[in-house]
């Protein structure tokens, strides 16, 4: 490849390579696991760098998100977390019951479909709309919003059944 | 915004800003990527490397068989037309497991035990991964079978995969990406100079390891000696999908690799769609026949002891399940939930693992018995074989 290319490339990931591993993280949970996802996301991105460098991080982005192998590339590589281990909510103040529940709902967060989270991973951390989402994940816009929607209903199953308006996507 | 949802977004934010810091990226993208490239060369037939570290293989191992006759080859099995059994005649126990494991062969239902338990991940500074601690909670251990007991080996082994029988350990030093065998009960490594850990299955006797060859073909190594021989298939990774590695059959004369559909436009962002797998002679590397089943194996272990049926990595066609397979049509019986290790203990059940649950299910997908590994092994990597 091309030197200027190649400095091209080196420029994309320190200025973007931070970015997408919080992606990374929030549809993983799991460092080592996010790191290889944007990693593998991002050689793949290298090796076709003279042709999709003009629109790269669209590009790293949708690999990102549409890539299933992470899962699969380590033994024992743990990206779910059991609705077992959901904590118990405490019965204490307003402020530990949001601390509880907000960490009861991460850990279900990961323990939804892989597709689920992404929906979720775009909607909530990214502020796509449902057609950006819909554009990136290969799908049709209510597709993405039946997604949410159920995904929204089980985290409520997953958190407990509290007193709080459900919503789909928005 | 619902509360709901704005504890959902305060989560999602949560996580991306506990994200590991980027760190040295472009420099493994960069080997990767011109593996990625190198592979398409060698499809081109313009390369022969061996680089096992380019392809791709979800875990390790054991065919499944379960004493009894020998599982006969695929070819045998005649196609079904009949419904899965709904029930197994008998559901495999899951053995207890004592507080300290380490004392004693960890077992599983089927008449498994684990035979490794990897290393839990230890970040250094800037994220760096770094050596993790010779401990039995911590570091790689592996199944001593001459005591009985586990032991901890060097933590600076990245992959640790422990055989399904005898005492070997293939390991991946993380570095060099280059492949050695551990003696569990000597102790010593025998460092080889190939691929990596990555696209490497073991035998279900312990004995060999078949690596999967860049330029087409496999590499099977004698685990006691380190010698190595080569088998030739240039055209079987013509049509390779993502996952581009042999599994054994059952029996241990046969392996088989997945085929693309290539009628299907193929895109980088999505997984392929396999349209079926193709079977070689481990003694000659010649084409032997074609199953016509949809999908990738979930490994040497994904086929049941009779080779009936097979269980497959989530593609295209579900991205989101274990499919099980009938081998002579291609039939889906079921589909399970995505898991780290699938694996037939029985003709008629499936051990999963994932994290800590281990489950066993039916051909029509029913789980029939849940337990839990030791809380040690959550985050490892776990190697299983025969008690």
């Amino acid at each position: 490849m091309k030197q200027s290319l190649e400095d091209e490339f080196t420029a994309f990931v320190a200025d973007r390579g931070q970015s997408l591993l919080r992606i990374a993280h929030a549809l993983t949970g799991d460092r080592e696991s996010a790191q290889d996802l944007v990693q593998g996301a991002l050689a793949k991105a290298y090796a076709r760098w003279p042709r999709i460098h003009g629109d790269a991080e669209a590009y790293v982005r949708k690999i990102i998100y549409n890539d299933r192998a992470s899962a699969w590339r380590r033994p024992g590589r743990r990206n779910e977390v059991t609705v077992a281990e959901v904590p118990d909510r405490a019965a204490a103040g307003r402020h530990d019951q949001d601390v509880t529940d907000r960490i009861a709902v991460r850990e279900a967060l990961l323990s939804l479909p892989e597709r689920q989270r992404a929906v979720l991973v775009m909607r909530y951390l990214e502020d796509r709309s449902v057609e950006e989402t819909a554009e990136v994940l290969g799908c049709r816009p209510g597709t993405v919003a039946s997604q949410a929607s159920r995904a929204l209903n089980k985290l409520r199953l997953l958190v407990g059944d509290r007193p709080v308006s459900m919503g789909g996507a928005r | 915004m619902t509360r709901l949802e704005d504890m959902v977004g305060a989560a999602v934010r949560d996580l991306a800003d506990s994200a590991p810091n980027a760190h040295d990226l472009a420099s493994v993208a960069r080997v990767r990527g011109r593996r990625i490239r190198r592979r398409r060369q060698a499809l081109l037939g313009a390369a022969a490397v061996v680089l096992a570290g380019a392809v791709i293989t979800p875990y390790a191992v054991l065919d499944g068989w379960n004493g009894g006759p020998r599982p006969q080859p695929v070819a045998s099995v005649p196609p079904s037309t009949a419904p899965v059994v709904p029930v197994p005649s008998t559901v495999a126990t899951a053995p207890a497991i004592r507080k300290d494991w380490w004392a004693a062969p960890v077992r599983l239902p089927g008449d498994l035990v684990v035979t490794s338990v990897g290393r839990r991940e230890v970040n250094g500074p800037n994220g760096v991964t770094a050596v993790a601690p010779k401990t039995v909670q911590e570091g790689n251990v592996a199944l001593d079978r001459s005591t009985g007991r586990y032991r901890a080996f060097s933590g600076g082994y990245q992959g640790f995969d422990g055989a399904p029988a005898g005492r070997y350990v293939m390991t991946d030093d993380g570095i060099t990406a280059q492949i050695g065998i551990l003696d569990s009960v000597t102790g010593q490594t025998r460092q080889l100079g190939h691929g990596s850990g990555r696209g490497v299955e073991w035998s279900a006797d312990g004995k060999t390891l078949l690596l999967s060859l860049l330029r087409g073909g496999v590499r099977l190594i004698d685990a006691k000696t380190g010698a190595a021989v080569d088998r030739e298939m240039p055209d079987a990774i013509a049509l390779c999908p993502s996952y581009c590695n042999f599994t054994w059959l059952p029996g241990g004369e046969e392996i088989a690799i997945a085929q693309r559909d290539p009628r299907v436009e193929r895109s980088e962002a999505l997984p392929d769609t396999v349209r079926d797998i193709r079977v070689f002679s481990v003694a000659t590397g010649k084409p032997l026949r074609t199953l016509p089943v949809p999908g990738v194996p979930a490994g040497s272990a994904a086929w049941s002891p009779d080779g009936r049926y097979v269980a497959l990595l989530p593609d295209a066609a579900e991205e989101d399940g274990i499919r099980i397979a009938e081998v002579a049509t291609g039939r889906i019986v079921a589909t399970l939930p995505l898991v780290e290790q699938v694996r037939f203990i029985a003709d008629d059940q499936i051990l999963t693992v994932r994290g800590l649950d281990v489950g066993v299910y039916d051909l029509t997908g029913k789980l029939r018995q849940s337990s839990r590994l030791p809380q040690d092994f959550l985050g490892r990597g776990i190697s299983l074989g025969r008690a």
